[in-house]
């Protein structure tokens, strides 16, 4: 069964300054849901809050109309996180890096098979450009088990050759297949690489004075402060 | 998570070293220095290792949170084997 993630009128206040006023949304597995805001907007912040990391001062999320707190999400592996800074331990082999993530042989081979994945196997992740970083990092975490997954800037620092793996991989991952009677993932994602994400997006959201609105094109995005 | 673990303890060994040695001159023996060594590692070295692990590699969390360990989880896990290795060393070094 396709599951829906619904979050309704998430509030965020730091001290005196309130960040995010009333965000609301809905994400169902199959489907790309971009976040557009300009820097400062509170698009980190509301990840990082749909994740479990960050307290909001006001949220109510659900899963197919079931209530999940918060605290709930990373240890029942709901969300699956890309953040923006990198995470994978510097002095690990690529190689090595990835039974942490996918003991299961078969698991391990879908990443190994992955393009450019084979050329960096034998490398440290500390000598990873940023690029193949992120890249790979974009890997390990789409491949968890999540129904959902949480994107912040994938394509900050990629090259175009990556850029067009990564979309097409992402899209792979909100398609059917005949093994699968739901698809993999719902995705929401951020970045401002907005035509790239324009590309891969089902839908559109433009955070504006902390308040979430719907946007359908570059002239909505312009029209919302978002683009000139 | 062993990653976890074995980072967080190579700072609580690091610490657990450097404040005992800094205390060396207060004890009249070896066991009683090593007594004491041991008890920092079990019970206030793993904290320290653990703030260690939050100043240099904070990042690294997302990864064990994407694998479904919350920090709390994480810190208790590695707290748990410390003290649990502590205290069969204190056990052994008050037999001697």
């Amino acid at each position: 069964m396709k599951k829906v993630l619904q979050l309704r009128h998430v509030q965020k206040r730091f001290g005196k300054k309130e960040v995010l006023k009333n965000v609301s949304f809905n994400v169902a597995q199959g489907e790309i849901l971009s976040v557009f805001g300009r820097n400062g907007s509170g698009k980190s912040t509301l990840l990082k809050i749909l994740f479990g990391t960050l307290k909001a001062t006001k949220i109510h999320l659900e899963i197919n109309g079931k209530h999940i707190p918060p605290k709930k999400v990373i240890p029942n592996q709901l969300i699956g996180y890309l953040p923006q800074d990198n995470f994978l331990p510097r002095h690990l082999k690529v190689r090595d890096v990835i039974p942490l993530f996918h003991p299961d042989g078969d698991d391990q081979d879908l990443i190994f098979r992955a393009p450019f994945v084979e050329r960096i196997a034998t490398r440290k992740i500390g000598t990873l450009s940023l690029g193949e970083l992120r890249y790979f990092e974009l890997l390990l975490v789409a491949h968890l088990n999540h129904p959902f997954l949480l994107l912040d800037e994938p394509f900050s620092m990629i090259e175009p050759l990556y850029k067009e793996v990564i979309k097409e991989f992402l899209l792979s991952l909100t398609e059917t297949s005949s093994a699968q009677v739901s698809p993999k993932k719902g995705i929401l994602l951020t970045d401002h690489y907005y035509r790239d994400v324009l590309d891969i997006s089902d839908r559109n959201l433009v955070l504006v004075d902390g308040v979430s609105q719907t946007a359908t094109s570059v002239e909505d995005l312009k029209r919302m402060g978002y683009l000139k | 998570m062993w990653t976890y673990y074995r980072d967080v303890t190579l700072y609580t060994l690091a610490i657990t070293l450097l404040t005992s040695l800094a205390s060396v001159a207060m004890y009249d023996s070896f066991s009683a220095g090593l007594f004491n060594a041991v008890l920092i590692f079990g019970v206030f070295g793993t904290g320290l290792g653990v703030l260690a692990f939050n100043y240099f590699q904070k990042a690294q969390y997302y990864m064990y949170h994407n694998l479904g360990f919350t920090k709390t989880d994480l810190i208790m896990r590695a707290w748990f084997v410390n003290l649990a290795i502590a205290i069969i060393l204190l056990v052994i070094i008050s037999l001697f």
